[in-house]
C-alpha cells in the first residue's frame, strides 16, 4: 500500500521521470548483460588459432634474431672497453647493495696476492697517482 | 499465495523473468527513487543509482531467500547502494562523507530539483548534523513512515534500538532548528 507522505521533503524529479525509466533501465541492463564474463563454455569454444602459420613462425624467428643480435651486441662489449672511472662511478654509488662479504667471495686469495704483486702497486705508479690527484693547497695550508 | 510470491515466483522462472521483473520496477521504482533522492539528495545521482539497484535485484533475485518481504530486501538493496555510491565518491574526491554531503547540501541550493522552502532546506542541514546511522533512520521514519517493525527488518537492528535512535534524532534536530531560527 502506498502511503500518503506526511511531511514535503522539498525535492521534485524531472517530468516525465519515472515514465521514461524502465526503457533507460532496459538499455543499460542490456549492456550490462553482454559484457558479462564468459562462461567456462564459451571459454572452452573459443577458436584456437593454430600457431604453425607461416606468418607466425616468421615472426617469432624475427623475434628470436633480434634478441640473439642484441644480446651478441651486448657480449661483445669487454671490460676493456668500459672505461675505469665508469667502473668506479658504478660501484661508489651502489656501494650500499654489496657487502663486503659478497666482494670478497669473488676474489680467491691467489688473485688477491697477484694484484698486490702487480704494477697497480708499484711504488712508482703511487707517487705519480698520489702526485696527479693531490691538492697542493691543502698541504701548503696545512 | 500473494502477490509478492507469484512475483518472485516468476522472477525465478527464466521464461517469466523478463515480464516479471518489468512489473517489479513498475511497481517500485518511485518508492525506491525517493529513498535514495534523500539519501544523495541529487537528482542525476539518484537515477544512477537507483538503475545500479535495479542491476543488482535482477542479478541476484536467484539469492533471495524470502525470510523478508521482496519490498524490504529491495529497501535494503538501494540502501546500500546509495551508500556505496556516496563512500565511493568521498574516497575519489578524497574528503570525508560529512564534508560530501556539505557540498551536496550546498548544491541543493542551486538545484533546479529542490523546490523547498527555507524551513525545509534548514531542515536538510539539521538531519545531516547527525550521524549516519541516525540520518537514515530519521528519513526513513518522518518521511517515509515506515513502522519500526519494517525499518527493523530493512536495517537489521532491533526496533527497540531504532526508536531510541529516531528519538534522539528527533531532539538534536529540534535543538538544531532552534539555534538556527531566523525572525522575518
Amino acid at each position: 500500500m502506498e502511503k500518503t507522505p506526511k511531511y514535503k521533503h522539498g525535492f521534485k524529479m524531472p517530468e516525465n521521470y519515472l515514465e521514461t525509466f524502465e526503457s533507460r533501465l532496459q538499455t543499460v541492463l542490456k549492456v550490462e548483460l553482454e559484457n558479462k564474463p564468459k562462461t567456462e563454455k564459451q571459454t572452452i569454444d573459443s577458436k584456437v588459432i593454430s600457431l604453425l602459420k607461416p606468418l607466425y613462425i616468421s615472426i617469432a624467428v624475427a623475434a628470436c634474431l633480434a634478441i640473439y643480435i642484441t644480446i651478441n651486441n651486448t657480449q661483445a662489449l669487454s671490460l676493456d672497453e668500459i672505461a675505469i672511472t665508469s667502473i668506479e662511478e658504478y660501484m661508489i654509488e651502489n656501494l650500499s647493495a654489496f657487502s663486503f662479504d659478497q666482494i670478497t667471495i669473488q676474489f680467491p686469495e691467489e688473485n688477491i696476492v697477484d694484484m698486490e704483486e702487480s704494477a697497480l702497486y708499484d711504488d712508482q705508479q703511487l707517487e705519480t697517482y698520489l702526485l696527479d690527484h693531490l691538492n697542493t693547497n691543502i698541504l701548503i695550508q696545512q | 499465495m500473494s502477490k509478492d510470491e507469484q512475483l518472485i515466483k516468476a522472477l525465478l522462472h527464466p521464461s517469466k523473468k523478463e515480464q516479471a521483473f518489468n512489473t517489479l520496477v513498475r511497481l517500485y521504482k518511485e518508492r525506491l527513487y525517493w529513498h535514495i533522492r534523500k539519501m544523495v539528495l541529487d537528482h542525476q545521482d539518484t537515477d544512477d543509482v537507483l538503475q545500479n539497484t535495479f542491476i543488482k535485484v535482477y542479478k541476484n533475485i536467484h539469492q533471495f531467500k524470502g525470510h523478508s518481504r521482496l519490498y524490504t530486501w529491495l529497501y535494503k538493496i538501494a540502501t546500500n547502494e546509495a551508500i556505496n555510491f556516496l563512500n565511493k565518491r568521498a574516497k575519489r574526491l578524497q574528503i570525508s562523507s560529512e564534508e560530501l554531503q556539505n557540498r551536496a547540501l550546498e548544491n541543493l541550493q542551486t538545484d533546479v530539483y529542490f523546490e523547498g522552502d527555507t524551513i525545509q532546506y534548514l531542515l536538510q542541514k539539521a538531519i545531516i548534523s547527525l550521524p549516519e546511522k541516525q540520518q537514515l533512520v530519521f528519513k526513513m521514519k518522518y518521511f517515509e513512515q515506515h513502522t519500526f517493525d519494517e525499518l527493523s527488518e530493512i536495517l537489521g537492528t532491533s526496533a527497540g534500538g531504532l526508536k531510541s535512535s529516531y528519538h534522539i534524532a528527533v531532539k538534536k534536530i529540534t535543538h538544531f532548528l532552534k539555534l538556527h531560527e531566523t525572525f522575518y
